[in-house]
């Protein structure tokens, strides 16, 4: 993991709301996996703590993209960050979406902000040694939908649920969208359905029930306030399956479903 | 500059620290590796509180942020004595770190239950918690009233047979030279100062504290000042106890403004949660300060 001060070589808005911003962080960008992310540290001092930010998409080797919401006072003040300035983060941090298991199709449900890091694990899977797998994506959106080019671009299918997109687009939840239009189930024997989902907690609780009524193995990535994001200060526990708690930002963010205790 | 002739080293209660700086509790990972820095480059690295049992701590959120610092509710969740002995110390022994472990209890019995298992380890000096905000037993119902601190410090003392006994003091107090004076008496070999200072944060959509316990801990360069006001303090009242300086340090000007407050060594805490080297990066800016004196 590296922390350093990194060159935003763009930092513009997507949609109502929500940013991209790109750092040239080799060392980072070399290293990540999908499903990690990095801590961005606002300058200035009276903002000490770590902004946690799912890291979007990398080009090695020199990029990081990040997505994020303007939701208070450390999104609004990046979100002011013109390129050409320098921003500190770490990262790579946590331990990303990675399953052990054997798959020929992977659904990304994804849940707002939650895209974000299903947008980089896309287009990681997409890349030529994952070339037979069938990538689907299930988004779902409370405002105003961003990025779908990009998922567009690595995914075979996008389904996308939206409140404010007009007549045409589906109305709900992403679970209702998946409940609609999903048809997967895990196939025994040669690779079946790997699942990924971040997102809201109910949304991911939600999606946990589906995948399990049909037997698709779950990733979720999971989210809370941290301290530090490296370990240190055990703001971020929570409790699993497992005798001890574990730490969101290094035991995961991402967790098997089955460790949670919904 | 006012120059104060302080070595680079010291002797905190008969153990040699190779430099002024050490972690403050609480804010320090021990890793399988020295994935930031070797922590034998500090003068003592100090643990996380430790119990008898294993403490779950509050629940979510935890922290919130405030300007120039933060407040923190974990509410000392550890994994208890037997695992810290198992895996934490040995591992940092390994590594050649001086270790100060700091140890906390709901009652008296729990505290010395903690300090007997200690006393037979490695640890070189032990960090008597009477300060934690968040906790509803124990913790800081200890450090505020003077009669409870000693004796409870007396017990821990003699619980902890031969190794040397710091009391963490607690600002959330009318007048802290009037613990410090009576945990000394009581047998503390050296006091550390200050732990966080009690505050809340609301979040304005929702008109609730941020913070599940609604209270937390303030911590970070808000609460500098205090710090060195406290450390002046005490360290006017008891001329030669030993003093570990802690509050808001992140750089080596604020460590040695600590110094010349009276502190004999420091401790960086909330620093290094924004940046893990925070810790090796004071001990080398305060080198920079105690050398120029020289
Ligand atoms: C592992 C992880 C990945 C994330 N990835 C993304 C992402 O890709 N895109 C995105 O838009 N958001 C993401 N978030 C949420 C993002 O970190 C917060 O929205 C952001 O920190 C809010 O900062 P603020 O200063 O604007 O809000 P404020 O409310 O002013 O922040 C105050 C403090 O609370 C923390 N905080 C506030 N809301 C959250 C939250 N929802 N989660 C965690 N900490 C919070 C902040 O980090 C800060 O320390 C992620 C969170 C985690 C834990
Ligand atoms: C996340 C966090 C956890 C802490 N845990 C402990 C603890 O277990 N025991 C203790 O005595 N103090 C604990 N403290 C207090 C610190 O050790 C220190 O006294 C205080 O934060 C002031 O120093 P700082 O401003 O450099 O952080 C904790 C502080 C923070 C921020």
């Amino acid at each position: 993991m590296n922390r350093g001060s990194y060159l935003i070589l763009n930092n513009e808005r997507l949609a109502d709301g929500v940013f991209e911003i790109v750092l040239e962080a080799p060392e980072i960008a070399a290293r990540a996996v999908p499903g990690q992310f990095v801590n961005l540290y606002l300058p200035g001092g009276a903002m000490l703590l770590p902004r946690p930010l799912g890291i979007a998409d990398v080009s090695p080797p020199r990029t990081v993209t990040l997505v994020y919401a303007v939701v208070g006072a450390g999104t609004e003040r990046l979100s002011q960050l013109p390129a050409g300035r320098r921003i500190c983060a770490m990262g790579p941090l946590g331990n990303g979406f990675l399953a052990k298991i054997r798959f020929t199709r992977l659904l990304l449900i994804g849940g707002g902000m939650g895209a974000a890091p299903l947008r980089f694990a896309a287009r990681r899977f997409r890349e030529p040694v994952h070339s037979e797998l069938y990538i689907e994506a299930f988004l779902g959106f409370a405002a105003e939908p961003w990025g779908l080019a990009s998922f567009g671009a690595a995914c075979d299918h996008v389904h996308v649920a939206s409140d404010t997109q007009g007549a045409a687009a589906f109305h709900g939840t992403v679970v209702d969208l998946l409940e609609k239009r999903g048809r997967f189930c895990s196939s025994p024997g040669a690779g079946g359905t790997l699942a990924l989902a971040c997102g809201p907690m109910p949304m991911l609780k939600a999606a946990a029930a589906w995948c399990e009524a049909r037997g698709i193995p779950l990733r979720v990535s999971l989210e809370a306030r941290m301290g530090c994001g490296y370990g240190a200060c055990a703001s971020c526990t929570c409790e699993t399956t497992a005798a001890q708690r574990k730490k969101i930002c290094t035991d995961g963010p991402c967790f098997d479903a089955e460790e949670i205790l919904w | 500059m006012v120059s104060k002739r302080l070595p680079i080293d010291v002797d905190i209660c008969g153990v040699h620290w190779k430099n002024r700086v050490t972690t403050a509790s609480g804010t320090f990972a021990v890793q399988k590796r020295s994935r930031f820095y070797d922590p034998s480059q500090l003068g003592c690295i100090t643990t996380k509180g430790v119990s008898p049992e294993p403490w779950p701590g509050n629940a979510q959120p935890r922290v919130a942020e405030t300007y120039g610092g933060m407040l923190n509710a974990i509410g000392l969740e550890n994994p208890g004595v037997d695992s810290y002995l198992e895996g934490d110390l040995p591992q940092l022994k390994r590594r050649g770190a001086v270790v100060m472990a700091n140890i906390v209890g709901h009652a008296a019995e729990e505290y010395c239950a903690v300090a007997e298992k200690l006393a037979g380890s490695a640890v070189d000096l032990l960090e008597l918690n009477i300060s934690c905000p968040n906790v509803k037993e124990g913790g800081i119902a200890f450090g505020t009233d003077a009669k409870t601190a000693a004796a409870l410090t007396a017990r821990v003392k003699r619980a902890a047979g031969e190794k040397p006994v710091i009391v963490k003091l607690s600002p959330n107090v009318t007048d802290i030279t009037e613990i410090a004076d009576a945990v000394v008496d009581a047998g503390a070999d050296g006091l550390s100062l200050i732990n966080t200072l009690i505050g809340m944060r609301i979040d304005l959509k929702t008109g609730e504290p941020i913070l599940a316990n609604k209270t937390g801990g303030l911590s970070g360069p808000a609460i500098h000042p205090v710090a060195v006001r406290m450390v002046y303090e005490v360290r006017r009242k008891l001329p030669r106890v030993p003093i570990i300086g802690m509050g808001g340090v992140m750089t080596g000007a604020d460590a040695y403004e600590l110094l010349l407050a009276g502190a004999d060594a420091i401790a960086v805490g909330t620093a290094a949660l924004a940046d893990p080297l925070a810790p090796v990066r004071v001990a080398a800016e305060l080198e920079a300060y105690l050398s120029k004196n020289e």
